[in-house]
């Protein structure tokens, strides 16, 4: 990275990430730095005034004036910092909550490609993991920090120290020597510095150490995986794995730290051997009277104090540019375009619901991928059929469905609705005329009503109706809040725990409240009993009466129902038709899926 | 309910637990606890100096001495400065390095307990709280470590105290009411820090409550499978709208802390604001009536300075391991939680060389704070070499069975024997070693495909058996087109070179993990929900062929999948209400066949299914559903 790219991230993340994300956070760290910086230099301001005063046997008044200002400056200037730090300390929850709501808003603001997307994924699980090590917002705001204290320190010292360099009684040689110390000093601090940093680098990333941690804690707790350690008896091997791999990790720190405390050995002897300097020029000048007594120790003091903050300033280069880095790969992500096309026609209510859509030769790959998912597909239903889709695993019965409600853009061919693309519509006004209940559908913990509206407001009237039509009616009339029952613990610990089948339900008075033309149903029956199987089956065609519907199941035995079957294979529809004519094929694939389960009903 | 203020009594001392945990630092790294002994005194020397040497000065130049002579003097002092340093320095970069091993050995023993607890115990809520606060004593969590910050502060506590008797000795040489004042500043401090915790503490049951909700919703758009519904129903606004809400709520309450948190410490500030104006008024009056020179002012204000930092040190340092020391407790108490395991009169060696037979003898199991039996003195016989299936409604209970026959789970009443045997003559790991299990729910971890089949280490495992276990589960030519074999790790997430498996090709990786265990009794858990009707079968002809010279237990509420299968047991509220083969139960005409008719309706051809089921006397609406059964209703009501 060249200095322009370094400045050019620093700005933006401070633009992004200190100014818009939380103002006041970043105002009070500033502030913060700022007046911590400056109170150390009251005192020693004073106090030498003091000292001096009380040598040069000054009056009462003069003494009590000094100490007045030293103990009520501090004061001052402490209750003002305290102030500013119980802002700042109290802000910075504020602060981590947006950067972390900051990827939820990405999330939902990401093309559902790119949510699929493994890369993608990765990158975020990448950034978000380095953000919990320290890097991007934490640094940041750290150098920034320091950037503050340390240069105020660098300004307040020189200002206290630079009559030193003008004082007469000690002579160029000694001031160069001074200068000059002062520079060799820092100079050999980052050397070692670096070094010592170099030690370090490249042989353990905290990053990857701290992913393969949390991976490994989340398998050895969690339920699934603990039978599996059980019962194939891998206690000792992973016990080994973790003790090998931190304990590595360990030795090697030590081994290193040990190292890197050989290399401070030139730094602070360098150090003292400038202190004394300086303390020998001074006593020989103020053995000669002239410098006061007081000074002695003020000068000291700020020479020092310019030092290590020269060299905190210098320390802090290194961790800037890899800092910045690191939010490289951070803006990265967050720079991750929506591709989709988005249309801007408006698709019309009809109130006659007369919706055509037709599958044009379309074909589709998902992205970083080799073979064809769905392959020259061409399928044509109109309003008011109901519609199977039956297949093998990976046969595209999925894909169909998410290139239809447009979670993907089909690669070759088109998709129309009455006719247009369905790129030309307005992306969120063409979803709505879908209701779809995916195999993995989820259900938040909200309220019941919120759940069902899938918004903030909800029509009670329209959420009961459409539960009681879902089959859940019994159970709602049961509930004494109603539609304001929140579902399961995560949010409100009051919440309603359901089985599968309930949640089944609710998933579906969700698309029914949605009253969309389309009701797309993707394997709603595979984790459920035979009963609540058969609950589902029978349900789902009374629910959908005259709307149009798709339904996609591995329960060759749910086809029955519906008008007309498309059977899919290795992404290409092989046969179209009814139940009865498909079954009679013998040599097709729908006869083959077919025998394959009710082979075991025959009897 | 009556509400009680029960206040929790801790297990262990705080001083206790310094010990232990001092005990533990000794025991793993001695050194480091020398290092933190030799510390103590450089510190306070070093302090000692750093006040003194502006002093020496001072009286060197006031007192007109010769300048050699003060040179010499600050020369000496320094060099002790900076040997003194330069030691304190080195010394805790190592001791801080070696600190870790400590650490990782604490949570080694740790992760070593949490995979060598009971199952049962491992499920129950109360010990993965104590698990997670144990795991949370060892780490790094907003800024403290408690396990190395109960040591830094029992140390800190010594070198505190040690420091306040030498400073304070220094301070009572310039007037002795001074001690007692200075000592007295700070306690008034901690008492205003104390009334804001404690209000603070007061109003944090809301805000966890509030945390909590913020946190749920925050994880909400980061869901995979969250992501379509999301788009669908264009919930994005619904969730900006939740989080913006309690968002704001959080910042109100916060904002709210931030005045009497201020308030708090301006306290402390006006503390030390009266300590320091009375320090410089008597010095300076001391001064003046000529009681100390400007040198001994010096060296006093400076003591005086510092010295409240002493005492601050050992009230805050015994605040810490005070609110370390109830984490201390539960990561001992977790550790020392009592294991579960058989008497070891029997060894599962003498089991393996045949199937062998499983009889429960009314078994009974309750789950923890649950108000009835999930199994009621059940009991039934799987004879040996005999493949069993189980199969029941959700929540009938057959998970339960699976679990307690695994040895997951330890019956309230009742024995589970093994060839007459019962389970509690095993030790625990003993007994798995009889088991092969394949379960629905696959965890595959991210580890090698070798270390995943044997759960051994690569180099441990034995290649040719894994390959062999590969090829009958219909995966080698899969895991031979891998560059690296068997060596391949799972998971692009932890591995940079990872694999990721279909769900299909997981399911084969189980099967050739429960084909490479080899174990005389196999059980199968809806090992096929997920499955295509092509891939369910071909899976069952493949079970068939591995539960060959095995005792099998099979669950499935696919009845279809059952019929491979010696004998069915139909499990109902707990016990079993009916057995037989499946044409015995078809015959019987109970709920295995209302069942069995539910699903397979649907599959007959027309009519025949259409006298199968009652949908009425299961409570569905059945006259819009006609199009695939017509007409159905009437025969199965008896049935229910």
């Amino acid at each position: 990275m060249t200095l322009w790219e370094h400045c050019r991230i620093f700005h933006r993340a401070v633009k992004e990430l200190c100014y818009r994300m939380e103002k006041r956070y970043t105002i009070a760290m500033v502030l913060d730095a700022f007046l911590g910086a400056v109170i150390g230099y009251v005192p020693i301001y004073f106090s030498a005034r003091l000292i001096d005063a009380l040598y040069e046997r000054r009056p009462l008044e003069t003494l009590v004036l000094y100490v007045a200002l030293t103990v009520g400056l501090v004061f001052g200037l402490r209750l003002l910092h305290t102030y500013v730090v119980s802002v700042k300390q109290i802000s910075e929850e504020n602060i981590y909550r947006k950067e972390q709501w900051g990827y939820s808003e990405k999330a939902m603001e990401l093309s559902y490609a790119s949510i699929e997307d493994p890369e993608v994924d990765r990158l975020r699980y990448r950034i978000q993991k380095e953000s919990q090590t320290g890097y991007n917002l934490y640094y940041l705001h750290r150098l920034i920090e320091d950037f503050t204290r340390e240069f105020t320190s660098v300004l307040a010292s020189i200002a206290l120290v630079s009559s030193f360099f003008v004082l007469p009684e000690i002579s160029l040689l000694a001031r160069l020597a001074m200068l000059g110390g002062v520079f060799l000093t820092l100079a050999v601090h980052i050397v070692c510095t670096n070094i010592s940093q170099k030690i370090n680098r490249g042989l353990w990333d905290n990053v990857d150490m701290n992913i393969w941690g949390e991976q490994f804690s989340d398998y050895v707790e969690d339920y699934g995986s603990g039978k599996d350690i059980r019962l194939f008896a891998m206690e000792d091997f992973l016990a080994e794995e973790a003790y090998r791999r931190e304990f590595d990790y360990c030795r090697h720190t030590v081994e290193i730290s040990c190292r890197q405390a050989l290399l401070t050995i030139p730094g602070i002897v360098l150090e003292n051997v400038l202190k004394y300097g300086v303390y020998a020029c001074l006593i020989v000048a103020a053995l000669a009277g002239g410098i006061t007594v007081g000074s002695i120790a003020k000068y000291v003091s700020c020479i020092m104090l310019l030092l290590s903050a020269l060299q905190r300033i210098a320390g802090d280069i290194p961790l800037w540019m890899e800092n910045n880095h690191y939010l490289k790969r951070y803006f990265s992500y967050f720079d991750i375009p929506n591709e989709m096309y988005r249309g801007t026609l408006t698709v019309e209510k009809r109130d006659d619901n007369d919706y055509q859509v037709e599958f044009r030769d379309v074909s589709f790959r998902y992205p970083n991928t080799q073979e064809y998912a769905l392959r020259h597909v061409n399928l044509k239903f109109k309003i008011g059929e109901k519609l199977a889709i039956v297949g093998q695993n990976g046969s595209g019965k999925t894909t169909f469905i998410k290139l239809l409600c447009r979670l993907y853009d089909p690669c070759e061919g088109e998709i129309l609705l009455n006719g247009v693309n369905i790129q030309k519509y307005d992306y969120d006004e063409y979803l709505s005329i879908f209701s779809v209940v995916f195999q993995d559908f989820q259900l938040f913990d909200f309220r019941l009503g919120e759940v069902v509206a899938s918004g903030r407001r909800f029509d009670a009237k329209k959420v009961r109706e459409c539960l009681e039509k879902a089959n859940f009616g019994e159970r709602f009339r049961e509930l004494p809040r109603g539609a304001e029952t929140y579902l399961y613990k995560g949010f409100d610990q009051s919440g309603l725990e359901i089985s599968g089948g309930e949640a089944q339900k609710i998933a579906l008075a969700r698309a029914l409240y949605r009253d969309a033309p389309f009701i797309l149903l993707d394997e709603p029956t595979a984790a459920l009993d035979p009963i609540s199987e058969y609950e589902v089956y029978s349900n789902f065609n009374s629910i959908s009466g005259d709307k149009t519907a798709v339904y996609i199941s591995h329960r060759l035995a749910s086809c029955r129902f519906c008008d007309k079957i498309a059977v899919f294979d290795k992404g290409r529809i092989v046969q179209v038709g009814k139940h009865e004519e498909l079954v009679r094929e013998t040599d097709g694939k729908y006869h083959e899926l077919w025998t394959a389960q009710a082979q075991y009903y025959a009897g | 309910m009556q509400k009680e203020k029960q206040k929790v009594k801790p297990t262990h001392s705080s001083f206790s637990n310094v010990l232990w945990a001092v005990g533990q630092l000794k025991k793993y790294t001695p050194s480091t606890f020398v290092i933190m002994v030799l510390l103590i005194p450089l510190e306070i020397g070093v302090q000692y100096l750093g006040i003194y040497l502006p002093a020496l000065v001072v009286s060197g130049v006031t007192a007109g001495e010769h300048l050699l002579q003060v040179l010499l003097g600050v020369g000496g002092t320094m060099f002790l400065l900076l040997l003194g340093n330069f030691l304190i320095q080195t010394l805790s970069i190592i001791q801080g390095a070696q600190q870790g091993i400590y650490r990782y050995e604490v949570t080694n023993t740790v992760t070593r307990k949490t995979l060598d607890l009971f199952y049962q115990d491992f499920e129950k809520k109360e010990v993965r709280s104590l698990e997670a606060r144990a795991t949370r004593a060892t780490e790094m969590w907003d800024g403290s470590q408690p396990i190395q910050d109960i040591v830094r502060n029992g140390f800190g506590i010594l070198r505190n105290i040690l420091g306040y008797l030498i400073f304070g000795t220094v301070i009572s040489f310039a007037s002795p009411w001074l001690l007692p004042l200075l000592t007295v500043a700070p306690i008034v401090n901690l008492w205003a820090v104390r009334v804001y915790d404690r209000w603070e503490y007061a109003r944090r049951g809301s805000r966890t409550d509030l945390e909590r909700r913020l946190n749920y919703v925050q994880s909400l758009p980061g869901r995979l499978s969250a992501g379509k519904d999301i788009r669908i129903y264009s919930m994005s606004q619904w969730l900006r709208e939740i989080y913006q809400e309690l968002f704001t709520e959080n910042d109100r309450l916060n904002r709210k802390l931030v005045k009497y948190n201020f308030l708090s410490h301006a306290a402390d500030l006006l503390v030390i604001l009266l300590r320091d104006g009375g320090a410089y008024a008597l010095l300076i009056s001391m001064y003046l009536r000529g009681e100390i020179t400007v040198d001994r002012f010096v060296l006093y204000f400076a003591a005086i300075s510092s010295f409240a930092s002493w005492v601050g040190g050992v009230i805050d340092c015994w605040n810490r391991i005070h609110s370390d020391s109830l984490l201390i407790c539960d990561l001992r108490d977790f550790i020392d939680y009592p294991q579960q395991d058989g008497s070891g009169e029997a060894r599962s060696e003498d089991f393996r060389k045949e199937a062998p037979e499983i009889v429960f003898d009314k078994v009974s199991f309750r789950y923890e704070g649950a108000s009835e039996d999930t199994l009621h003195e059940l009991s039934f016989t799987i004879h040996k070499g005999e493949k069993v299936a189980l199969v029941g409604m959700n929540g009938a209970g057959k998970t339960t069975i699976v679990k307690l026959l695994c040895g997951l789970y330890r019956p309230d009443s009742g024995t589970i024997t093994i060839n007459g045997v019962p389970q509690s003559a095993f030790y625990r790991k003993d007994y798995y070693r009889l088991i092969s299990p394949v379960f629905q729910d696959v965890r595959m971890g991210f580890f090698s495909l070798g270390e995943i089949l044997s759960g051994k280490r690569l180099e441990d495992t034995d290649q040719e058996r894994a390959k062999r276990c590969l090829a009958d589960a219909g995966l080698l030519e899969k895991v031979n087109a891998l560059p690296e074999g068997l060596a391949t790790k799972l998971g692009k997430k932890a591995n940079k070179n990872g694999t990721e498996f279909s769900g299909g090709e997981a399911q084969k990786l189980m099967l050739a993990r429960a084909l490479y265990k080899d174990a005389p009794i196999l059980v199968l858990d809806e090992p096929t929900a997920a499955l295509d009707p092509i891939a369910e079968s071909q899976i069952y002809q493949e079970y068939n062929q591995m539960a060959q010279n095995k005792t099998s237990l099979f669950i499935s509420h696919r009845l279809a999948s059952t019929s491979f299968c010696d004998r069915i047991l139909l499990i109902q509220d707990g016990k079993i209400a009916e057995e037989g083969s499946h044409k015995e139960l078809i015959r019987l005409g109970g709920t295995y066949q209302m069942l069995f008719e539910t699903q397979s309706c649907w599959y007959q051809e027309d009519g025949k299914g259409s006298d199968g089921v009652s949908a009425s006397g299961i409570g569905v609406n059945w006259e819009d559903a006609d199009t695939g059964a017509a007409g159905s209703g009437g025969a199965g009501k008896e049935a229910v």
